[in-house]
């Protein structure tokens, strides 16, 4: 397993070279096509062609995001090796990894809607946000992957402590993000009609790497009983850590109900309410029982 | 010298010596110890550290383990009276 582990490694690492001058010219070649395509101006064969080029370089940065958090994932649960940096970028990195098939839809759209005659604005707006992202994402995923794996430890811990704590840093980073994102979509403020088409989509997104990370947990712990999945300090820790996140959730969401019926049905408080009730309880949740495992 | 790390909970305080036994026991890591009575590292860590009470069994395994009583490995310490009850 090792020399696989080290094998991917360096195809993780290698693939990031590759993606990373394939973000350059995706991000050169849109800061060049936006205004003439904005303008509705003509294009000529080779500037089509030079965009269609685009198509390959996010299937590179593709597998290459999917090499990447094969390694840290392995990394993480075959060789005991995680850090904080390393749950970071797996968290970034699916999400990243998902909004590459929103860009091939995005450049689908802005291509039909040009022909059309369309305002292709926002469009362009949510393509330079998503490549911000592919960029954080290979920023931080090069120094995650320079740190070698620990290798085969001499001593393999018969109850596992790493992936329990990895999962809840997981939980407690998307919880977050959640928390952001709801909190920008009521600040900004977004249409009603918005809210109600991209509360689920966004929300499944920013929480699937925390149900990957319960379900390595959950895989991790197949062949033991239910009753075993804990030691005893787990068990009381995250006891306690439910008994905090229900005290901190219930005035939380009593206040969220009360703003909920003075803005009267049809606000924006309707689409957000579930959203904000999951992810508090997955950060206060996570962040409880991080505190008191490392107590 | 025994360790003398306690945890207050009330006016009684449990002591351990888990530190200096496993230093006896060859300097056996925590880990060990931890795979030899079916827990986490960090418990054993919390436990050592005094941040955790073991529960009776855990406490009879970790004894067990050691070759000792339970008294012997554990201690309570009234809080008048810290120093009388170091082993």
């Amino acid at each position: 397993m090792d020399k696989t582990l080290k094998r991917l490694r360096i195809a993780s690492l290698s693939l990031g070279i590759i993606a990373s001058c394939g973000m350059i010219y995706n991000l050169t070649l849109f800061t060049y096509l936006r205004p003439r395509v904005l303008n509705f101006e003509a294009l000529s064969e080779q500037t089509i062609l030079l965009g269609d080029l685009t198509a390959l370089s996010l299937i590179l940065i593709g597998v290459f995001h999917l090499c990447t958090v094969i390694t840290l994932l392995l990394q993480i649960t075959v060789q005991k090796s995680a850090s904080t940096l390393k749950v970071i970028v797996g968290v970034i990195g699916i999400i990243s990894g998902l909004l590459l098939l929103s860009d091939l839809a995005l450049l689908s759209d802005i291509g039909k809607e040009y022909v059309e005659g369309w305002d292709t604005s926002s469009e362009w707006t949510i393509l330079f946000i998503n490549h911000s992202l592919h960029t954080l994402f290979a920023l931080l995923a090069f120094p995650a992957l320079m740190v070698k794996g620990k290798g085969q430890i001499e001593e393999i811990a018969a109850k596992d402590d790493v992936i329990f704590a990895a999962a809840h840093t997981t939980g407690l980073l998307c919880g977050g993000i959640g928390l952001v994102v709801v909190i920008l979509a009521l600040a900004a403020p977004l249409p009603t009609w918005l809210l109600a088409t991209l509360s689920i989509p966004i929300g499944l997104l920013i929480i699937l790497p925390s149900l990957l990370a319960v379900g390595v947990w959950l895989f991790m712990k197949r062949r033991e009983k239910v009753n075993e999945w804990f030691d005893e300090k787990q068990l009381q820790d995250i006891s306690r850590a439910s008994l905090w996140t229900l005290a901190l959730t219930l005035p939380c969401m009593i206040a969220v109900g009360i703003v909920q019926r003075v803005n009267g049905p049809g606000s924006a408080w309707d689409f957000v309410w579930l959203p904000l009730y999951i992810f508090l309880n997955m950060t206060l949740f996570s962040a409880a029982t991080l505190y008191l495992l490392r107590r | 010298m025994y360790s003398f790390i306690y945890q207050e909970r009330g006016a009684v305080k449990l002591g351990n010596h888990l530190r200096q036994l496993r230093f006896e026991h060859d300097q056996i890591s925590q880990q060990a110890l931890a795979n030899a009575v079916g827990v986490t590292r960090l418990t054993i860590h919390s436990i050592e550290a005094g941040k955790f009470f073991p529960s009776a069994l855990l406490a009879m395994k970790i004894a067990r383990f050691f070759g000792k009583t339970v008294e012997e490995v554990f201690y309570i310490v009234e809080e008048d009276d810290q120093t009388t009850r170091r082993g």
